[in-house]
């Protein structure tokens, strides 16, 4: 029977060498048409970022000329002229607070509601999936005048507080359905191991789940990162009559140009390169994890 | 059951203060019924729907005289100086609007203070508002006077109105949430009574969340104790009190476990630990979204608008009725004078203008507002379709199209670049950092991006590669030809949310274990076939995730319309930001809000049927 086995695996390896040696040509012709479409794709997604820093090394006026792939006179004009924005630094720090907070207020509050919907069976679980879900169902400009009451009757109108407190609507579901179904791969027997050891429910969850998905809480948390970093609509709402409490996106929506009635475009195009540089170092530091994470996590719904 | 009562009968530890607790549950169920009905009762908005007061007031009055607004009682002290003969026009008025304001008119002799009879001098006209002149009440003591009139509201009360002024006021949530503590916290009473341990093990576990919540009042306690007259100790006493109180019935049915009969069994336990994990969940998702969407709902009932000096009407579903009315006719031919159809030199058939045979045929189509949006030609018949509200209505087509266009090219677009990061390369690191540029790009920001790309003629970077290699001759004004607008943000759409797609087919893919292709290879499957037959089946739950973020996302779609396209073109939300801000229609574009909620929970319906996403 053994024997048996470790012939057909031998075959089988066998049969798996033959079917990789190809002749050298197709081979040659394989490698160099995936090449090619890592560089499509590579185009595909960078080449409106790399427009961008094109456009924010152009000055106001060579903006009007027919477009080019490099400027003929580049200049850091524009990046200066960020820099020297006062609303646009503090917007930059006003947003690494308040994405910071939101990430981690929806990682504790997700991660609870993830282990109790992804691991403890029990009486209205599909409810609450979809009740998180629904907080994505509606756009946010739907919601954005009762939102509005809210946040001033809880006293955090015109402050980060306001941002803090309405940014879950947007980090949340995703963190809870992402985690519940990480949850759910993990496999049963640690649970019970735990359980026969006398753990409690939420010592089981801290002690012995938490430290297994650090991954996925790596990649929900970076995607909920993002998801604040960028948003507009409630910062734009909530912090208008505090510009000290403007996150960074309002902050460069709202440059004026030096010239008159003019939108600063290139500058725009600058300061965007500016805020996207701290996320795709994010991004790089973390890519490793970000893929174990959800590899891990067995997203499967 | 018989059973059970014959052990107690052998052992029954004492209760102790059991039965106080219990009452405690009990008296705090009745305090929450108590507290909805004054909450109710004592609300004049809502009573003021029911009574309708009247607010009287009076023109022609002699000088020195005064009608009470509210009571309708004409007092003060005629002056010397006011002889002569007056018509006075008293007016009562309802708080409903919709009631015409009773009259009543009567002449006034003023000079002779013993002659000081007053007759009307016509009936009041009729009105729901029926008005009472008791007559002239004269006091004779030198020139003070004392009319009064008496006015009430006769017509039906306005259900409408009664039920906006209790939804303005309490909402849906928080009474249903009062009525349900209400309940539930008497039965917990009696349970406890009835030494039901899985009870006592649920009153443990709110009350430890009621001494949380006491804390947090502490606190807010000594913030606001700078507020209140009384200073700390007014401030601080009752959350203390409370606090005590709870923390003194939790720590007695924790010591007093053994008191409880039976064990409890592992659903309830697991139920209980779920929901208590799921707490925060729950204050979240009523705070930031069930009570705005309630709000949403609640105006959407209602013609309100931005500073508008008229109190906001109930009109139930008109908004809705107005918004989704659409019609399909079918348009006739004319007739050729000997019969059949009428055609042109080109031999087309000739129709009748749409709208002149709408409005001449169709009872109420202009005054339901309809407007003929589009006509079919079908087989040689024509089919007209109107609305009420075309921009809202092709706001949706819009909509719907970019969700569908954009979101199957990025699951398409998504999964290439998912197989392709997933197979192993150098330089796959730096793949995956690149994969999400354009999702770490703000929208709003991305979207001016585009719009620089995508400017007309030679400065945008599109016209001017296609001109240059000759694809096209004149250059396309991707933004205000209505040819090119929903593509154009389909191309933005597709560019910047792909990677999401990616990263989470990434990580499916990254699942499926390399075992089974290496099987499929041993069997000789090609790529293709192991691609349909393997790689499709598995990730189905994962696309399943991935499509039901994207579509509910797409349908959203705010920032790249709104930047992009303005009032050009609408999506349904840009739609909603349109009528909110710039029209000020705050009802009308509360029901924008319900219809576009309503349309993703169709969505998302579809979905799980149809991909059974979610079930174990």
């Amino acid at each position: 029977m053994t024997q048996n086995t470790a012939a057909a695996n031998v075959q089988a390896g066998a049969a798996a060498e033959s079917g990789t040696r190809k002749n050298p040509m197709q081979m040659w012709l394989g490698r160099a048409g995936f090449w090619l479409l890592v560089i499509v794709i590579l185009f595909f997604l960078m080449f409106p970022f790399y427009w961008a820093i094109n456009t924010s090394l152009m000055t106001e006026t060579e903006l009007f000329n027919p477009a080019r792939i490099w400027p003929d006179n580049p200049t850091t004009i524009n990046y200066d002229s960020a820099f020297r924005n006062d609303d646009f630094l503090r917007g930059l720090r006003n947003s690494a607070i308040v994405s910071t907070v939101s990430v981690l207020l929806a990682l504790v509050v997700g991660s609870f509601a993830a282990y109790a919907l992804g691991r403890i069976k029990f009486k209205g679980r599909m409810l609450m999936l979809y009740a998180v879900l629904a907080m994505t169902m509606f756009p946010q400009i739907s919601i954005l005048s009762g939102l509005f009451s809210i946040v001033r009757d809880l006293g955090v109108y015109g402050s980060l507080s306001s941002l803090m407190v309405t940014y879950p609507l947007l980090t949340l579901p995703f963190t809870v359905w992402v985690l519940t179904s990480f949850f759910e791969g993990l496999p049963a027997e640690l649970e019970q191991a735990a359980l026969v050891d006398g753990a409690t429910s939420f010592q089981t969850f801290y002690r012995i789940l938490l430290p297994l998905t650090a991954p996925a809480l790596v990649t929900t948390g970076l995607l909920a990162f993002i998801a604040a970093w960028n948003e507009y609509l409630f910062a734009l709402t909530f912090t208008a009559v505090a510009p000290e409490a403007r996150t960074v996106t309002v902050a460069i929506a709202q440059f004026s140009g030096r010239v008159m009635r003019q939108e600063p475009i290139a500058e725009v195009m600058a300061a965007s390169i500016v805020v996207t540089v701290p996320l795709l170092i994010l991004v790089l530091v973390f890519q490793q994890r970000i893929a174990e994470g959800l590899t891990a996590g067995a997203v499967k719904g | 059951m018989a059973n059970v009562s014959n052990t107690q009968a052998s052992y029954r530890p004492e209760a102790g203060a059991l039965p106080f607790i219990s009452a405690l549950f009990v008296l705090l169920g009745i305090g929450a019924f108590i507290f909805l009905f004054t909450l109710v009762t004592s609300d004049t908005d809502f009573q003021n729907a029911i009574d309708r007061p009247i607010t009287y007031s009076a023109s022609g009055l002699p000088a020195g005289l005064n009608i009470s607004p509210t009571s309708g009682d004409i007092t003060g002290v005629i002056g010397s100086d006011a002889t002569g003969v007056y018509t006075v026009v008293v007016t009562a008025t309802s708080t409903d609007p919709n009631t015409t304001p009773g009259q009543v008119a009567f002449t006034w002799t003023v000079g002779d203070p013993e002659d000081g009879e007053a007759d009307p001098v016509s009936e009041p006209p009729p009105s729901p508002i029926e008005v009472e002149f008791p007559g002239n009440q004269f006091s004779d003591e030198g020139e003070r006077v004392s009319v009064s009139i008496e006015a009430q509201d006769t017509s039906d009360v306005n259900i409408g109105a009664v039920l906006l002024a209790f939804l303005r006021n309490f909402g849906i949530i928080v009474p249903v949430l009062v009525f349900s503590v209400g309940v539930y916290s008497i039965r917990m009473g009696i349970k406890l009574f009835q030494r039901d341990i899985v009870t006592s093990m649920w009153a443990r576990q709110l009350l430890l969340w009621l001494a949380i919540a006491g804390i947090f009042g502490i606190l807010y306690g000594f913030v606001n104790a700078g507020n209140i007259a009384g200073g700390l100790i007014v401030s601080l006493l009752p959350w203390v009190f409370l606090e005590g109180l709870v923390l003194f019935i939790l720590i007695w049915l924790m010591r007093n476990e053994h008191i409880f009969e039976g064990q409890e069994t592992l659903t309830s336990r697991n139920t209980r630990n779920a929901w208590n994990l799921l707490i925060p969940t729950v204050i979240i998702l009523l705070l930031v979204a069930a009570r705005p969407l309630e709000q949403t709902f609640i105006a959407s009932l209602t013609d309100q608008r931005f500073a508008a000096a008229r109190e906001p009407q109930f009109v139930g579903f008109d908004n809705y009725t107005e918004l989704l009315g659409l019609r399909i006719d079918h348009i006739p031919c004319e007739e050729a004078s000997g019969g059949g159809c009428a055609v042109d030199e080109d031999g087309d058939r000739i129709f009748p203008r749409s709208r002149n045979y709408l409005i001449e045929t169709v009872e109420s189509y202009r005054d339901w507002g309809y407007r003929p949006m589009n006509e079919i030609n079908l087989f040689g018949a024509r089919w007209a379709i109107s609305a009420r509200d075309s921009d809202f209505i092709s706001a949706v087509s819009n909509t719907l199209l970019f969700t569908v266009v954009s979101v199957s090219l990025e699951l398409v677009f998504g999964l290439f670049i998912a197989m392709v990061v997933n197979s192993k390369f150098p330089g796959r690191g730096l793949m995956r950092t690149a994969m999400l540029v354009p999702w770490a790009i703000p929208t709003v920001i991305s979207a001016r991006l585009w719009e620089v790309m995508l400017r007309d003629g030679r400065p945008g970077v599109f016209n001017q590669v296609l001109l240059e290699l000759g694809i096209i001759d004149q250059p396309i004004s991707w933004l205000t030809s209505s040819d090119w607008q929903v593509l154009a943000m389909v191309a933005v759409d597709v560019w910047k949310t792909t990677p999401f797609m990616a990263l989470i087919l990434l990580a499916g893919l990254q699942v499926i274990s390399r075992d089974v292709y290496e099987a499929a290879d041993v069997d000789g499957a090609s790529k293709v076939r192991q691609f349909f037959s393997i790689t499709l089946p598995l990730l189905r739950p994962t696309i399943g995730v991935a499509l039901v973020f994207r579509t509910l996302d797409a349908v959203r779609v705010f920032d790249v319309f709104q930047v992009l396209l303005g009032e050009r073109a609408f999506s349904m939300a840009t739609y909603n930001y349109n009528t909110l801000i710039l029209g000020q229609e705050f009802g009308y574009a509360s029901a924008v809000g319900v219809v576009i909620f309503v349309i993703i929970l169709l969505f998302t319906v579809a979905y799980v049927r149809i991909l059974g996403i979610g079930e174990r």
